[in-house]
C-alpha cells in the first residue's frame, strides 16, 4: 500500500533527476560551437578560389550537422540511460499490474516476486560498471586538394574535442550510477533480510499453530 | 578574469513612446545588478518623451538620432557606451528583476560575446512566448520559440548558414565584439537588424549563446511603423529588410543565386497574398490594399539594390578608433530604498505608507484564476495578488493553462503554465494525486525559473491540491500554506474511504509537515486542522489572517430605510443548492417565517449541487422539485434564481433586506462579508469560523446547525423589527471596513511573509 513516505521519496527522487548534466551538455555544445567558429574565421580569408570556398564551407557546415546531429544523439541515449535507470531505482509496483487486479490480497504482505528482488543483481551490476560511452567516428579522408589536410586535422581533431565532452557527461552519469546502485542493493539486502525474518516468523507461527 | 564587476551600458532606442519610457525607467529601479548606465537615444519625438527625461538628469544619458532608423540609434548608443556590455531593451518592454544580472553572470565567462533571453508578449488577449531560442538563416528564414536546441538540432529550411540569434529587445554584447564588427547595418530601418548582426559576429569568430532565462516582459506599444492591435503597419519595410538580408548574408554563405532569389521572391509574394486576404476579410480598404501593395514593391526594390549593389552601412574602423570613452554614469542610486512594485501596462507605481515596510517580491499558487476561472481560491488569491500589490509588494500568480503564457492582471503577473503527465507513474492508480504530483512538479519548475529571474521571496500555497508540495520538499524556497476547505475535510463530509482519498488526505498531512507556515483564515479552521492532521506542535507556525473583500463604495449600500420601509420584505440566501450549505433546514423554516410574517419573499441565488451531493440519489429529485412537492403550499414566496452572474448578485446583495446561510460548516464564509458589504444584516450558524465574522448580536444573529426552528424564530425576529435590520446591517458595514477588507488582508498577509522571512534568515 503506498504512503505519503512513498510520495516524499518519489518528489526527492524527481528533484535529483533534474539535478543531472543538462547544462554539461549544453556547455560541450557551446564548446563545440565555439571552436567551429574560431575555424570558420581563421579558414575561410586562407582559400582564394571562390569554388574551394564554397566546397570547404560546405563541407564545413556538414560537419556542423554531423556534431550537432551527435550531441543530440548522446542527450537521446543519457535520457534512456535516465529511464532505464528509473526503471532500475523503482519497485515494480501497482501501476505495473493491471488496475483490476488487487496485488495486496491475501496476507496483507506482496509475494517477494512483485517487490525489490524482481530486479536481478546482476542488471544492478551491470548499471555500476557503466563507466564510458565508447563512441567512434569513422573520419573520412577529404578528397579536397587544397584544404583537404586541414580538414582532416579540423575533424579529428572536433571529434576528439566531442568525444572528451562525450566521456566526461557519462563520468558524471556513473557517478549518479553508483549511488543509484549502491542504494539498490542496500535495500536488496535490506528485503532479504527481512524476508528472512518473515519465514523465521511464519515458521514460528506454524509452529504455534501445531501446538494448539 | 578580473573580480571587478562587469559594467553594463543599457541602450534604449525610443520615438513617441513617452509612456512606456517611464513604465521601463520604473521598472529598471528594481534591477538586482548595480553595476549599470542607462544611454536613451531619442529619435525624431513629437511627444514629451524629452519633457519626462529631463527628470532621470544626471542619472540617464539622453542622445539624440536625426531618424527613425533603429540601427541608426542602435549604433548611437554603442558609439557612446562606457560599460564592458552593452545590452538593448525596446522602450515598450520591462526586464525581469535580475535579468541584467544574468547576463553579467554569464559575461563572466569569456568566450561569451553575445547573449539574449526569453521574451513573454505580455498581451491582454493573446499573450504568448515571443521568443526563446530562436534561429536564423543566412536567407533569412526565422525560428523563434525553441524549447532547446536539441529540438530539430539540423534546422530546416533552404539557407547553408545558421545562426543562434536574439531578439531586439533582450539581447547583449560584450562592447568590443560589437564594435569590432561595426555595430548594426544601418540600412535596416527596423526589423532583422539584430539577426544579421549575429551572422557577422559568427562570421567573424564570436560566440554567441542565448539562454532560456533572462526574461524580458514586453507590452507591445504602437510606434511609427505600426499601430498596435490592428493591421495598419508599414509592412514593405520587412520585405526591405528581408530581401537585403538574404542577398547580404545568403552571398556571403555561399547560398546559392537561385536560392536568394526565391527567397526574395517568396518574402514579397508572401506579403502580397496576405494583404489580400487582409481586403477579403474587410480589414483594410481597397485604397490600402494598393497602397499597400505599392509599398511592397518599393521595400523589395530597395532591398534588392542595396543588397546588390551598396556596401554595408557600418560603424568604420577610423571612427571606433577616434572615439573616446566616455565617463560610466550608474543608473541606479546607492542605497535607495527598494521601490515599490510597477505595473508593465499602465505604469501605475502605488504609494504605500512607510509603516508597510520593504517590498517584498511573493509567488502565489493557485490553478485556477481569473478571468478564465473565479471560483472560491481563485477569488481570494485575485484579491490577495490586488492588495498586496497596491501595498507595493511584486507579486507573481501561477496559475494552470493550456499553454506557456504571462499576462499582468490586476496586480500581479500572471504565468499561467502547462503541465504533462510525465512523472509519478506509480500512482497512475490514483488519479486525483497522480494530476496533482505532476501539476505540483511543474509548478515547481516555474517557482524555480522565477527564483532565478525575478527574486520571488516566498511562496503562498493553498492547502487544496497542494500545489506548493514539491516547492516544500525541495527547500529552496519559504512555503507557506493558506489553510482553505482541505480534501480530507471534505471526503470525511462525503463518506469518502477509498485509497484515493486516504492517500491524497496522507499528502496533505505531509504537505501540512513540509510547510514553513500555515495561514489559517480563523481559529475555528486551525482547530479543525489540528483534529484532522496529526501534526507535531504548531506553536509559532501559524498566524491568522481573516480574509476580506473589496468595498462598495459607500454610495451603493442600501441599509434599511426606516422612513420607507417595503412593501414585502426580502431575504436573500447565496450558496450552492446543496446540504452543506443548510438548505434543508432553510426550506423546513421557511413555512413557519411565511406564517408569522406575511410579506415576506424568499430568493435563493445558486446551482443546485443536488446530484454532486447525493440528495438526488437518495430522494429522485432536485432541490427545487423537492421545494415545490414537500412545501407547494409556500411556493408563492420562494424564488430559485439559480446561478447569477456578479453583476446580478451584487444587485441581489444591494436590494435585499436581510441575508441568509445557514450553512452546516463554512471555514470562513466570505458571502456574509459580502452581504455585510450592502449594509445588511445576516443570519448563519454557530459553526466553523463564521462566529469569527458575524458579531452575534450586533451584525447579525447565529444559531445552532440543523436547528430549523431556531432558524425561523431568528428570521422573525429580524424582518419584525426594522430598527434591528437598519441597525445590524451599518454594524455589519463598519465592522467590515475595519476588519475584511482586502487592504487589511493583504496587510496581513504581508506580515506573515515577513515574519518567516525573518525566521528563515535567523
Amino acid at each position: 500500500m503506498l504512503t505519503a513516505d512513498d510520495v516524499l521519496q518519489d518528489i526527492q527522487f524527481e528533484l535529483a533527476q533534474s539535478a543531472i548534466t543538462h547544462d554539461d551538455l549544453g556547455r560541450a555544445v557551446l564548446a563545440v560551437r565555439r571552436y567551429y567558429n574560431q575555424v570558420r574565421g581563421q579558414t575561410a580569408p586562407s582559400l582564394r578560389r571562390e569554388a574551394d570556398i564554397r566546397r570547404a564551407l560546405a563541407d564545413l557546415l556538414r560537419l556542423d550537422d554531423m556534431l550537432l546531429t551527435l550531441a543530440q544523439e548522446t542527450a537521446a541515449a543519457i535520457q534512456s540511460l535516465r529511464l532505464d535507470l528509473r526503471r532500475i531505482a523503482r519497485p515494480s509496483g501497482p501501476d505495473d499490474a493491471p488496475s483490476d487486479v488487487d496485488t495486496s490480497a491475501g496476507s496483507g504482505i506482496l509475494p517477494l516476486e512483485r517487490t525489490a528482488d524482481a530486479r536481478p543483481a546482476a542488471e544492478i551490476e551491470t548499471a555500476m560498471r557503466f563507466d564510458a560511452l565508447h563512441i567512434g567516428l569513422e573520419v573520412q579522408e577529404s578528397r579536397l586538394p587544397l584544404v583537404g589536410r586541414v580538414l582532416q586535422r579540423l575533424k579529428t581533431a572536433l571529434h576528439n574535442l566531442v568525444l572528451f565532452y562525450i566521456n566526461r557527461l557519462a563520468q558524471r552519469q556513473t557517478l549518479v550510477n553508483q549511488t543509484y546502485g549502491d542504494r539498490l542493493l542496500w535495500l536488496q539486502g535490506l528485503v532479504a533480510a527481512q524476508q528472512q525474518e518473515i519465514e523465521a516468523l511464519k515458521a514460528r507461527l506454524d509452529a504455534l499453530e501445531a501446538q494448539e | 578574469m578580473t573580480d571587478a564587476p562587469l559594467t553594463i551600458s543599457l541602450i534604449i532606442n525610443t520615438t513617441d513612446r513617452a509612456g512606456p519610457l517611464r513604465t521601463l525607467l520604473r521598472s529598471l529601479e528594481h534591477q538586482s545588478y548595480p553595476h549599470f548606465e542607462v544611454i536613451v537615444v531619442v529619435g525624431p519625438t513629437h511627444d514629451d518623451t524629452l519633457d519626462m527625461l529631463s527628470e532621470y538628469a544626471g542619472r540617464v544619458r539622453v542622445l539624440r538620432c536625426p531618424q527613425a532608423n533603429l540601427s541608426q540609434s542602435r549604433n548611437i548608443g554603442l558609439r557612446a557606451a562606457a560599460g564592458d556590455i552593452v545590452a538593448y531593451i525596446d522602450d515598450d518592454a520591462v526586464p525581469a528583476r535580475h535579468w541584467l544580472a544574468q547576463l553579467a553572470h554569464l559575461f563572466r565567462n569569456p568566450d561569451l560575446d553575445a547573449t539574449g533571453g526569453v521574451v513573454y508578449l505580455v498581451h491582454p488577449i493573446r499573450p504568448v512566448v515571443q521568443h526563446r531560442l530562436g534561429l536564423t538563416s543566412s536567407l533569412f528564414e526565422q525560428e523563434v520559440v525553441r524549447d532547446s536546441y536539441l529540438e530539430q538540432i539540423v534546422p530546416p529550411g533552404d539557407g547553408r548558414q545558421w545562426v543562434a540569434r536574439m531578439m531586439g529587445t533582450n539581447m547583449a554584447f560584450r562592447r568590443r565584439a560589437l564594435l569590432a564588427v561595426g555595430g548594426f547595418d544601418e540600412f535596416y530601418v527596423y526589423i532583422a537588424e539584430e539577426a544579421d548582426v549575429m551572422l557577422r559576429l559568427v562570421n567573424a569568430g564570436y560566440t554567441i549563446h542565448p539562454v532560456r532565462e533572462s526574461p524580458v516582459y514586453h507590452v507591445p506599444a504602437s510606434s511609427r511603423h505600426r499601430v498596435i492591435y490592428t493591421y495598419a503597419a508599414r509592412w514593405w519595410l520587412q520585405t526591405r529588410s528581408g530581401v537585403y538580408f538574404s542577398i547580404k548574408n545568403g552571398r556571403a554563405a555561399g547560398d546559392p543565386p537561385q536560392a536568394i532569389l526565391l527567397r526574395s521572391l517568396h518574402l514579397f509574394h508572401g506579403h502580397w497574398i496576405w494583404y489580400g486576404q487582409l481586403r477579403r476579410e474587410g480589414h483594410i480598404s481597397l485604397a490600402q490594399l494598393w497602397r499597400m501593395r505599392l509599398g511592397e514593391v518599393r521595400g523589395a526594390l530597395e532591398g534588392a539594390f542595396g543588397g546588390l549593389l551598396r556596401p554595408r552601412r557600418l560603424i568604420q574602423t577610423a571612427e571606433r578608433s577616434m572615439s573616446t570613452t566616455p565617463a560610466f554614469q550608474p543608473f541606479l542610486e546607492p542605497d535607495r530604498p527598494s521601490p515599490p512594485a510597477v505595473d508593465p501596462l499602465t505604469g501605475h507605481q502605488p504609494r504605500p505608507a512607510p509603516t508597510e515596510g520593504e517590498p517584498l517580491r511573493i509567488c502565489l499558487l493557485s490553478a485556477t484564476y481569473p478571468p478564465a476561472q473565479f471560483d472560491g481560491i481563485a477569488r481570494l488569491t485575485h484579491l490577495m495578488a490586488r492588495g498586496l500589490f497596491e501595498l507595493g509588494h511584486t507579486v507573481h500568480v501561477i496559475a494552470r493553462g493550456e499553454r506557456e503564457t504571462v499576462t499582468f492582471r490586476d496586480g500581479a503577473y500572471v504565468h499561467r503554465i502547462p503541465y504533462r503527465l510525465e512523472r509519478y507513474d506509480r500512482y497512475r492508480r490514483y488519479p486525483t494525486l497522480y494530476h496533482t504530483l505532476n501539476y505540483s512538479h511543474a509548478v515547481h519548475e516555474r517557482v524555480k525559473r522565477l527564483l532565478w529571474n525575478d527574486g520571488v521571496q516566498i511562496v503562498d500555497s493553498p492547502i487544496w491540491q497542494f500545489e506548493g508540495l514539491v516547492t516544500a520538499v525541495g527547500g529552496l524556497l519559504p512555503v507557506v500554506v493558506r489553510l482553505v476547505t482541505s480534501y480530507r475535510q471534505i471526503a470525511a463530509m462525503q463518506g469518502l474511504h477509498d485509497d484515493n482519498a486516504r492517500l491524497m488526505g496522507d499528502v496533505e498531512e505531509l504537505f501540512l509537515r513540509q510547510a514553513d507556515h500555515l495561514l489559517p483564515n480563523t481559529a475555528a479552521t486551525l482547530a479543525t486542522v489540528r483534529r484532522l492532521y496529526d501534526l507535531p506542535d504548531l506553536d509559532g507556525r501559524y498566524t491568522i489572517v481573516p480574509y476580506g473583500i473589496v468595498p462598495a463604495p459607500d454610495e451603493a449600500t442600501r441599509p434599511f430605510d426606516l422612513d420607507r420601509p417595503p412593501d414585502t420584505l426580502t431575504v436573500l440566501f447565496v450558496g450552492r443548492l446543496e446540504q452543506r450549505k443548510g438548505i434543508l433546514d432553510l426550506f423546513a423554516a421557511i413555512p413557519a417565517v411565511v406564517k408569522r410574517v406575511k410579506n415576506v419573499r424568499f430568493l435563493l441565488a445558486g446551482q443546485d449541487n443536488s446530484h454532486h451531493d447525493g440528495f438526488q440519489q437518495r430522494e429522485g429529485m432536485d432541490y427545487p422539485t423537492y421545494f415545490a412537492r414537500r412545501y407547494g403550499e409556500y411556493g408563492s414566496h420562494v424564488r430559485f434564481l439559480g446561478r447569477v452572474s456578479d453583476e446580478e448578485l451584487n444587485g441581489l446583495y444591494r436590494s435585499c433586506d436581510l441575508f441568509i446561510a445557514p450553512s452546516l460548516y463554512e471555514s470562513f464564509g466570505l458571502i456574509y462579508l459580502e452581504a455585510m458589504n450592502y449594509a445588511k444584516p445576516v443570519i448563519g450558524c454557530r459553526s466553523g469560523g463564521v462566529p469569527e465574522v458575524v458579531e452575534e448580536g450586533v451584525t447579525g444573529l447565529l444559531v445552532e446547525p440543523h436547528s430549523p426552528d431556531a432558524l425561523a424564530d431568528a428570521l422573525v425576529t429580524l424582518l419584525q423589527s426594522p430598527r434591528r435590520l437598519r441597525e445590524m446591517g451599518l454594524a455589519g458595514r463598519q465592522r467590515l471596513l475595519e476588519r475584511f477588507t482586502y487592504l487589511e488582508m493583504a496587510r496581513r498577509f504581508a506580515q506573515a511573509y515577513r515574519q518567516v522571512l525573518t525566521k528563515k534568515q535567523e
